[in-house]
Protein backbone atom coordinates (compact mmCIF):
# COMPACT_ATOMS: atom_id res chain seq x y z
CA UNK A 1 0.00 0.00 0.00
CA UNK A 2 1.31 3.47 -0.81
CA UNK A 3 2.13 5.96 1.93
CA UNK A 4 -0.65 8.39 0.96
CA UNK A 5 -3.20 5.60 0.85
CA UNK A 6 -2.05 4.34 4.26
CA UNK A 7 -2.43 7.82 5.73
CA UNK A 8 -5.94 8.19 4.26
CA UNK A 9 -6.92 4.79 5.57
CA UNK A 10 -5.80 5.68 9.08
CA UNK A 11 -7.74 8.92 9.06
CA UNK A 12 -10.93 7.18 7.98
CA UNK A 13 -10.37 4.45 10.55
CA UNK A 14 -9.97 7.09 13.27
CA UNK A 15 -13.21 8.80 12.25
CA UNK A 16 -14.97 5.48 12.24
CA UNK A 17 -13.62 4.61 15.68
CA UNK A 18 -14.68 7.99 17.11
CA UNK A 19 -18.17 7.60 15.66
CA UNK A 20 -18.53 4.11 17.05
CA UNK A 21 -17.36 5.23 20.51
CA UNK A 22 -19.97 7.97 20.74
CA UNK A 23 -22.57 6.64 23.23
CA UNK A 24 -26.32 6.70 22.42
CA UNK A 25 -25.81 8.07 19.02
CA UNK A 26 -27.25 6.19 16.07
CA UNK A 27 -27.17 7.89 12.73
CA UNK A 28 -30.26 7.25 10.56
CA UNK A 29 -30.24 8.03 6.84
CA UNK A 30 -32.63 10.75 5.69
CA UNK A 31 -36.19 9.39 5.14
CA UNK A 32 -36.32 10.30 1.43
CA UNK A 33 -32.95 8.69 0.66
CA UNK A 34 -34.35 5.20 0.14
CA UNK A 35 -37.21 6.30 -2.11
CA UNK A 36 -34.80 8.40 -4.20
CA UNK A 37 -32.44 5.50 -4.65
CA UNK A 38 -35.28 3.15 -5.57
CA UNK A 39 -36.72 5.71 -7.96
CA UNK A 40 -33.36 6.03 -9.71
CA UNK A 41 -32.88 2.33 -10.13
CA UNK A 42 -33.65 1.12 -13.68
CA UNK A 43 -36.40 -1.43 -13.75
CA UNK A 44 -35.09 -4.84 -14.69
CA UNK A 45 -36.31 -5.90 -18.14
CA UNK A 46 -38.85 -8.63 -17.70
CA UNK A 47 -38.87 -11.54 -20.10
CA UNK A 48 -42.12 -11.97 -21.97
CA UNK A 49 -44.21 -14.96 -21.04
CA UNK A 50 -43.53 -16.67 -24.37
CA UNK A 51 -39.73 -16.29 -24.13
CA UNK A 52 -39.18 -19.71 -22.55
CA UNK A 53 -41.16 -21.23 -25.46
CA UNK A 54 -39.54 -19.09 -28.13
CA UNK A 55 -36.64 -21.40 -28.80
CA UNK A 56 -38.92 -24.41 -29.06
CA UNK A 57 -41.33 -22.58 -31.34
CA UNK A 58 -38.48 -21.51 -33.60
CA UNK A 59 -37.08 -25.01 -33.67
CA UNK A 60 -40.50 -26.52 -34.51
CA UNK A 61 -41.04 -23.87 -37.18
CA UNK A 62 -37.67 -24.61 -38.74
CA UNK A 63 -38.43 -28.33 -38.72
CA UNK A 64 -41.83 -27.72 -40.35
CA UNK A 65 -40.24 -25.51 -42.98
CA UNK A 66 -37.63 -28.17 -43.73
CA UNK A 67 -40.41 -30.74 -44.05
CA UNK A 68 -42.24 -28.42 -46.43
CA UNK A 69 -39.09 -28.00 -48.49
CA UNK A 70 -38.74 -31.78 -48.59
CA UNK A 71 -42.33 -32.22 -49.76
CA UNK A 72 -41.94 -29.55 -52.43
CA UNK A 73 -38.69 -31.09 -53.66
CA UNK A 74 -40.32 -34.51 -53.73
CA UNK A 75 -43.27 -33.15 -55.69
CA UNK A 76 -40.86 -31.61 -58.14
CA UNK A 77 -39.00 -34.87 -58.58
CA UNK A 78 -42.09 -37.03 -59.18
CA UNK A 79 -43.55 -36.88 -62.69
CA UNK A 80 -46.71 -34.85 -62.91
CA UNK A 81 -48.96 -37.63 -64.09
CA UNK A 82 -48.17 -39.88 -61.18
CA UNK A 83 -48.74 -36.98 -58.84
CA UNK A 84 -52.31 -36.39 -59.86
CA UNK A 85 -53.21 -40.01 -60.51
CA UNK A 86 -51.82 -42.61 -58.17
CA UNK A 87 -51.83 -45.32 -60.81
CA UNK A 88 -49.17 -45.09 -63.52
CA UNK A 89 -50.63 -44.26 -66.89
CA UNK A 90 -49.50 -45.92 -70.06
CA UNK A 91 -51.75 -43.83 -72.21
CA UNK A 92 -50.12 -42.75 -75.45
CA UNK A 93 -48.22 -39.59 -74.68
CA UNK A 94 -49.52 -37.16 -77.19
CA UNK A 95 -46.62 -34.78 -77.14
CA UNK A 96 -43.98 -37.29 -76.23
CA UNK A 97 -41.52 -38.37 -78.89
CA UNK A 98 -40.94 -42.08 -79.36
CA UNK A 99 -38.52 -43.60 -76.93
CA UNK A 100 -34.92 -43.63 -78.07
CA UNK A 101 -33.77 -46.94 -79.42
CA UNK A 102 -30.93 -47.26 -76.98
CA UNK A 103 -33.12 -47.17 -73.91
CA UNK A 104 -36.35 -48.92 -74.82
CA UNK A 105 -36.58 -52.67 -74.99
CA UNK A 106 -38.60 -54.23 -77.77
CA UNK A 107 -41.10 -55.46 -75.25
CA UNK A 108 -40.96 -55.08 -71.53
CA UNK A 109 -41.41 -58.20 -69.39
CA UNK A 110 -44.99 -59.52 -69.63
CA UNK A 111 -45.49 -59.09 -65.91
CA UNK A 112 -45.37 -55.30 -66.25
CA UNK A 113 -48.27 -54.86 -68.62
CA UNK A 114 -48.55 -51.10 -68.32
CA UNK A 115 -45.01 -50.49 -69.52
CA UNK A 116 -45.20 -52.48 -72.74
CA UNK A 117 -43.42 -50.75 -75.60
CA UNK A 118 -43.69 -52.16 -79.07
CA UNK A 119 -41.48 -51.73 -82.05
CA UNK A 120 -43.52 -50.74 -85.08
CA UNK A 121 -41.92 -50.76 -88.50
CA UNK A 122 -43.28 -48.16 -90.89
CA UNK A 123 -42.82 -48.45 -94.66
CA UNK A 124 -43.86 -45.94 -97.26
CA UNK A 125 -43.53 -46.12 -101.02
CA UNK A 126 -42.93 -42.80 -102.73
CA UNK A 127 -40.34 -42.93 -105.49
CA UNK A 128 -40.57 -39.21 -106.27
CA UNK A 129 -39.91 -38.03 -102.72
CA UNK A 130 -36.54 -36.72 -101.64
CA UNK A 131 -37.38 -36.62 -97.95
CA UNK A 132 -40.11 -38.42 -95.99
CA UNK A 133 -41.10 -38.15 -92.34
CA UNK A 134 -43.97 -39.49 -90.27
CA UNK A 135 -45.90 -37.44 -87.73
CA UNK A 136 -48.95 -38.08 -85.62
CA UNK A 137 -50.40 -38.44 -82.16
CA UNK A 138 -47.24 -40.16 -80.97
CA UNK A 139 -45.16 -37.00 -81.33
CA UNK A 140 -47.81 -34.30 -80.89
CA UNK A 141 -48.01 -33.77 -84.66
CA UNK A 142 -44.58 -32.29 -84.70
CA UNK A 143 -44.18 -30.59 -88.10
CA UNK A 144 -40.67 -32.01 -88.43
CA UNK A 145 -41.87 -35.57 -87.79
CA UNK A 146 -39.70 -38.67 -87.50
CA UNK A 147 -37.52 -39.04 -90.57
CA UNK A 148 -37.75 -42.18 -92.70
CA UNK A 149 -34.64 -43.51 -94.39
CA UNK A 150 -34.25 -45.16 -97.75
CA UNK A 151 -34.71 -48.88 -97.25
CA UNK A 152 -32.53 -50.00 -100.16
CA UNK A 153 -35.52 -50.93 -102.31
CA UNK A 154 -36.17 -48.23 -104.93
CA UNK A 155 -38.70 -45.68 -103.64
CA UNK A 156 -39.28 -47.43 -100.32
CA UNK A 157 -38.77 -45.47 -97.12
CA UNK A 158 -38.75 -46.98 -93.67
CA UNK A 159 -38.41 -46.21 -89.98
CA UNK A 160 -39.13 -47.89 -86.68
CA UNK A 161 -41.23 -46.32 -83.95
CA UNK A 162 -41.35 -47.49 -80.36
CA UNK A 163 -44.88 -47.07 -79.10
CA UNK A 164 -47.00 -48.09 -76.20
CA UNK A 165 -50.25 -49.95 -76.93
CA UNK A 166 -52.91 -47.59 -78.18
CA UNK A 167 -54.48 -45.98 -81.19
CA UNK A 168 -52.43 -43.41 -83.08
CA UNK A 169 -53.44 -41.19 -85.97
CA UNK A 170 -50.61 -40.40 -88.35
CA UNK A 171 -49.66 -38.96 -91.71
CA UNK A 172 -46.53 -38.88 -93.79
CA UNK A 173 -44.78 -35.61 -94.55
CA UNK A 174 -43.41 -35.71 -98.07
CA UNK A 175 -40.65 -33.26 -98.97
CA UNK A 176 -41.29 -31.20 -95.88
CA UNK A 177 -44.78 -29.94 -96.50
CA UNK A 178 -47.25 -32.41 -97.98
CA UNK A 179 -49.23 -34.42 -95.44
CA UNK A 180 -50.46 -37.67 -96.92
CA UNK A 181 -52.13 -40.70 -95.32
CA UNK A 182 -50.54 -44.12 -95.44
CA UNK A 183 -52.06 -45.95 -98.43
CA UNK A 184 -51.21 -49.32 -96.86
CA UNK A 185 -52.78 -48.68 -93.46
CA UNK A 186 -55.77 -50.97 -92.82
CA UNK A 187 -57.56 -48.20 -90.95
CA UNK A 188 -58.20 -44.76 -92.38
CA UNK A 189 -60.41 -42.11 -90.91
CA UNK A 190 -61.48 -38.55 -91.76
CA UNK A 191 -59.34 -36.21 -89.71
CA UNK A 192 -62.02 -33.57 -89.16
CA UNK A 193 -59.94 -31.06 -91.10
CA UNK A 194 -60.95 -32.15 -94.56
CA UNK A 195 -58.22 -34.77 -94.91
CA UNK A 196 -57.61 -38.35 -93.90
CA UNK A 197 -55.61 -39.89 -91.08
CA UNK A 198 -54.16 -43.35 -91.05
CA UNK A 199 -54.75 -45.21 -87.83
CA UNK A 200 -52.10 -47.33 -86.22
CA UNK A 201 -53.41 -49.72 -83.60
CA UNK A 202 -50.68 -51.01 -81.35
CA UNK A 203 -51.89 -54.10 -79.59
CA UNK A 204 -51.31 -54.71 -75.96
CA UNK A 205 -50.68 -57.98 -74.15
CA UNK A 206 -48.56 -60.62 -75.87
CA UNK A 207 -50.78 -61.07 -78.85
CA UNK A 208 -48.63 -59.36 -81.49
CA UNK B 1 -31.51 -15.41 -32.57
CA UNK B 2 -29.87 -18.37 -34.23
CA UNK B 3 -33.19 -20.21 -34.26
CA UNK B 4 -34.97 -17.22 -35.66
CA UNK B 5 -32.40 -16.87 -38.43
CA UNK B 6 -32.59 -20.58 -39.22
CA UNK B 7 -36.37 -20.45 -39.30
CA UNK B 8 -36.42 -17.41 -41.55
CA UNK B 9 -33.93 -18.89 -44.00
CA UNK B 10 -35.76 -22.25 -44.08
CA UNK B 11 -39.07 -20.50 -44.68
CA UNK B 12 -37.58 -18.40 -47.46
CA UNK B 13 -36.17 -21.53 -49.08
CA UNK B 14 -39.54 -23.27 -48.83
CA UNK B 15 -41.40 -20.33 -50.34
CA UNK B 16 -38.97 -20.15 -53.24
CA UNK B 17 -39.94 -23.70 -54.25
CA UNK B 18 -43.68 -23.15 -54.16
CA UNK B 19 -45.53 -22.72 -57.48
CA UNK B 20 -46.35 -19.27 -58.70
CA UNK B 21 -49.42 -17.77 -57.06
CA UNK B 22 -52.53 -17.25 -59.16
CA UNK B 23 -51.91 -13.56 -59.75
CA UNK B 24 -48.44 -14.28 -61.13
CA UNK B 25 -49.84 -16.95 -63.48
CA UNK B 26 -52.43 -14.48 -64.66
CA UNK B 27 -49.66 -12.03 -65.44
CA UNK B 28 -47.96 -14.64 -67.63
CA UNK B 29 -51.17 -15.48 -69.50
CA UNK B 30 -51.88 -11.80 -69.90
CA UNK B 31 -48.39 -11.21 -71.27
CA UNK B 32 -48.84 -14.01 -73.79
CA UNK B 33 -52.25 -12.72 -74.85
CA UNK B 34 -50.95 -9.21 -75.39
CA UNK B 35 -47.90 -10.54 -77.22
CA UNK B 36 -50.19 -12.31 -79.68
CA UNK B 37 -52.48 -9.38 -80.27
CA UNK B 38 -55.31 -9.87 -77.79
CA UNK B 39 -55.82 -6.43 -76.34
CA UNK B 40 -59.30 -6.32 -74.83
CA UNK B 41 -59.06 -6.76 -71.09
CA UNK B 42 -62.34 -8.70 -70.83
CA UNK B 43 -61.02 -11.28 -73.32
CA UNK B 44 -57.75 -11.59 -71.45
CA UNK B 45 -59.67 -12.11 -68.23
CA UNK B 46 -61.83 -14.84 -69.79
CA UNK B 47 -58.80 -16.66 -71.17
CA UNK B 48 -57.07 -16.27 -67.80
CA UNK B 49 -60.07 -17.79 -66.05
CA UNK B 50 -60.20 -20.74 -68.45
CA UNK B 51 -56.48 -21.22 -67.96
CA UNK B 52 -56.82 -21.09 -64.18
CA UNK B 53 -59.65 -23.64 -64.31
CA UNK B 54 -57.45 -26.00 -66.33
CA UNK B 55 -54.63 -25.57 -63.84
CA UNK B 56 -57.03 -26.18 -60.97
CA UNK B 57 -58.23 -29.37 -62.66
CA UNK B 58 -54.64 -30.59 -62.55
CA UNK B 59 -53.14 -29.84 -65.93
CA UNK B 60 -49.54 -28.83 -65.42
CA UNK B 61 -48.30 -25.42 -66.37
CA UNK B 62 -45.43 -26.97 -68.31
CA UNK B 63 -47.99 -28.40 -70.78
CA UNK B 64 -50.60 -25.72 -70.57
CA UNK B 65 -48.55 -22.62 -71.21
CA UNK B 66 -46.91 -23.90 -74.44
CA UNK B 67 -50.32 -25.13 -75.59
CA UNK B 68 -51.84 -21.71 -74.93
CA UNK B 69 -49.07 -20.12 -76.94
CA UNK B 70 -49.71 -22.52 -79.83
CA UNK B 71 -53.41 -21.71 -80.00
CA UNK B 72 -52.64 -18.01 -79.70
CA UNK B 73 -50.23 -18.31 -82.61
CA UNK B 74 -52.85 -20.18 -84.61
CA UNK B 75 -55.13 -17.18 -84.15
CA UNK B 76 -57.98 -18.80 -82.28
CA UNK B 77 -60.13 -16.01 -80.97
CA UNK B 78 -61.03 -15.61 -77.32
CA UNK B 79 -64.25 -17.71 -77.26
CA UNK B 80 -62.52 -20.44 -79.30
CA UNK B 81 -59.59 -20.58 -76.90
CA UNK B 82 -61.95 -20.74 -73.94
CA UNK B 83 -63.85 -23.64 -75.58
CA UNK B 84 -60.67 -25.62 -76.27
CA UNK B 85 -59.34 -25.08 -72.75
CA UNK B 86 -62.74 -26.00 -71.31
CA UNK B 87 -62.76 -29.28 -73.28
CA UNK B 88 -59.33 -30.24 -71.92
CA UNK B 89 -60.36 -29.20 -68.41
CA UNK B 90 -63.52 -31.29 -68.51
CA UNK B 91 -61.58 -34.36 -69.66
CA UNK B 92 -59.00 -33.86 -66.92
CA UNK B 93 -61.71 -33.45 -64.30
CA UNK B 94 -63.31 -36.72 -65.40
CA UNK B 95 -60.03 -38.63 -65.37
CA UNK B 96 -60.02 -38.96 -69.15
CA UNK B 97 -56.97 -38.36 -71.36
CA UNK B 98 -57.04 -34.60 -71.83
CA UNK B 99 -53.84 -34.70 -73.88
CA UNK B 100 -55.92 -36.08 -76.78
CA UNK B 101 -57.45 -32.63 -77.13
CA UNK B 102 -54.01 -31.04 -77.15
CA UNK B 103 -52.92 -33.51 -79.82
CA UNK B 104 -55.98 -32.91 -81.99
CA UNK B 105 -55.45 -29.16 -81.81
CA UNK B 106 -51.78 -29.58 -82.70
CA UNK B 107 -52.83 -31.72 -85.63
CA UNK B 108 -55.05 -28.89 -86.80
CA UNK B 109 -52.21 -26.41 -86.38
CA UNK B 110 -49.86 -28.70 -88.38
CA UNK B 111 -52.48 -29.01 -91.12
CA UNK B 112 -53.15 -25.28 -91.03
CA UNK B 113 -56.85 -25.91 -90.45
CA UNK B 114 -59.25 -23.05 -89.83
CA UNK B 115 -59.55 -22.21 -86.12
CA UNK B 116 -63.28 -23.01 -86.16
CA UNK B 117 -62.51 -26.54 -87.39
CA UNK B 118 -59.84 -26.95 -84.73
CA UNK B 119 -62.35 -26.14 -82.00
CA UNK B 120 -64.93 -28.51 -83.49
CA UNK B 121 -62.37 -31.31 -83.65
CA UNK B 122 -61.35 -30.71 -80.04
CA UNK B 123 -64.95 -30.81 -78.86
CA UNK B 124 -65.58 -33.90 -80.94
CA UNK B 125 -62.75 -35.60 -79.05
CA UNK B 126 -64.40 -34.61 -75.78
CA UNK B 127 -67.63 -36.22 -76.96
CA UNK B 128 -66.10 -39.49 -78.16
CA UNK B 129 -63.95 -39.83 -75.05
CA UNK B 130 -66.97 -39.30 -72.83
CA UNK B 131 -68.77 -42.03 -74.76
CA UNK B 132 -65.76 -44.32 -74.45
CA UNK B 133 -65.83 -43.83 -70.70
CA UNK B 134 -69.43 -45.09 -70.71
CA UNK B 135 -68.35 -48.10 -72.79
CA UNK B 136 -65.59 -48.94 -70.33
CA UNK B 137 -67.96 -48.58 -67.37
CA UNK B 138 -70.37 -50.98 -69.08
CA UNK B 139 -67.56 -53.45 -69.69
CA UNK B 140 -66.56 -53.22 -66.04
CA UNK B 141 -70.13 -53.89 -65.03
CA UNK B 142 -70.08 -56.95 -67.29
CA UNK B 143 -67.07 -58.60 -65.72
CA UNK B 144 -64.17 -56.94 -67.53
CA UNK B 145 -61.22 -55.40 -65.81
CA UNK B 146 -59.82 -52.15 -67.18
CA UNK B 147 -56.07 -52.33 -66.74
CA UNK B 148 -55.28 -48.93 -68.19
CA UNK B 149 -58.29 -46.66 -68.23
CA UNK B 150 -56.81 -43.73 -70.13
CA UNK B 151 -55.26 -45.83 -72.85
CA UNK B 152 -58.41 -47.90 -73.18
CA UNK B 153 -60.47 -44.71 -73.49
CA UNK B 154 -58.28 -43.53 -76.39
CA UNK B 155 -58.64 -46.87 -78.19
CA UNK B 156 -62.40 -47.10 -77.68
CA UNK B 157 -62.79 -43.52 -78.86
CA UNK B 158 -61.02 -44.45 -82.08
CA UNK B 159 -63.55 -47.26 -82.63
CA UNK B 160 -66.37 -44.81 -81.97
CA UNK B 161 -64.87 -42.45 -84.53
CA UNK B 162 -64.78 -45.32 -86.99
CA UNK B 163 -68.55 -45.55 -86.68
CA UNK B 164 -69.26 -48.08 -83.95
CA UNK B 165 -71.87 -47.12 -81.41
CA UNK B 166 -71.22 -47.60 -77.71
CA UNK B 167 -73.84 -50.35 -77.51
CA UNK B 168 -72.33 -52.19 -80.47
CA UNK B 169 -68.88 -52.21 -78.91
CA UNK B 170 -70.15 -53.52 -75.57
CA UNK B 171 -72.50 -56.14 -77.03
CA UNK B 172 -69.94 -57.46 -79.53
CA UNK B 173 -67.25 -57.76 -76.89
CA UNK B 174 -69.69 -59.53 -74.58
CA UNK B 175 -70.72 -61.96 -77.33
CA UNK B 176 -67.39 -62.67 -79.02
CA UNK B 177 -64.70 -61.49 -76.64
CA UNK B 178 -62.17 -58.75 -77.32
CA UNK B 179 -60.21 -60.58 -80.01
CA UNK B 180 -63.22 -62.23 -81.59
CA UNK B 181 -65.12 -58.97 -81.90
CA UNK B 182 -62.22 -57.40 -83.79
CA UNK B 183 -61.19 -55.00 -81.06
CA UNK B 184 -57.73 -56.47 -80.72
CA UNK B 185 -56.17 -53.16 -79.80
CA UNK B 186 -58.03 -53.37 -76.52
CA UNK B 187 -56.28 -56.55 -75.50
CA UNK B 188 -53.70 -55.70 -72.91
CA UNK B 189 -55.66 -52.78 -71.55
CA UNK B 190 -58.98 -54.55 -70.98
CA UNK B 191 -59.28 -58.17 -69.91
CA UNK B 192 -61.98 -60.58 -68.87
CA UNK B 193 -62.03 -61.31 -65.17
CA UNK B 194 -61.26 -64.95 -64.53
CA UNK B 195 -63.80 -66.69 -62.32
CA UNK B 196 -62.36 -69.16 -59.88
CA UNK B 197 -64.06 -72.47 -59.56
CA UNK B 198 -65.38 -73.13 -56.10
CA UNK B 199 -64.42 -76.45 -54.64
Amino acid sequence: MCAACEKLYREIADIDRILREMPGKSIEPPSHLRSRIVANLQEEERSPAWRPWGKWAAAIGAAAACLLVGVVLYRGAVPKESRVAPLPSAAPPAARPPLPAATAPTTSPPAVKLLIVREVKIYFYHPAASKVAVTGDFNGWNPEGVLLTASGEPGVWKTTLRLRPGAYSYNFIVDGNLLVPDPNAPDQMPDGYGGTNSILLVKGGNSV
Amino acid sequence: MRFRAAFASALAAALSFLPLPAFAQRATVEDLCRLHGIERQENIVRIGEAYAAARKAGIGEEELLPFLEEILKHKLDCPQMVRVLAAATKLREEGLPYFVVFSKVREGVAKEAAPALVVEAAESKLKTLSESRDVLKSLEANGYRILDFQNAAVIVSSYIEKGYTSDEIVSQIRKKGIQGAGFAALSGVVERKVKRKER
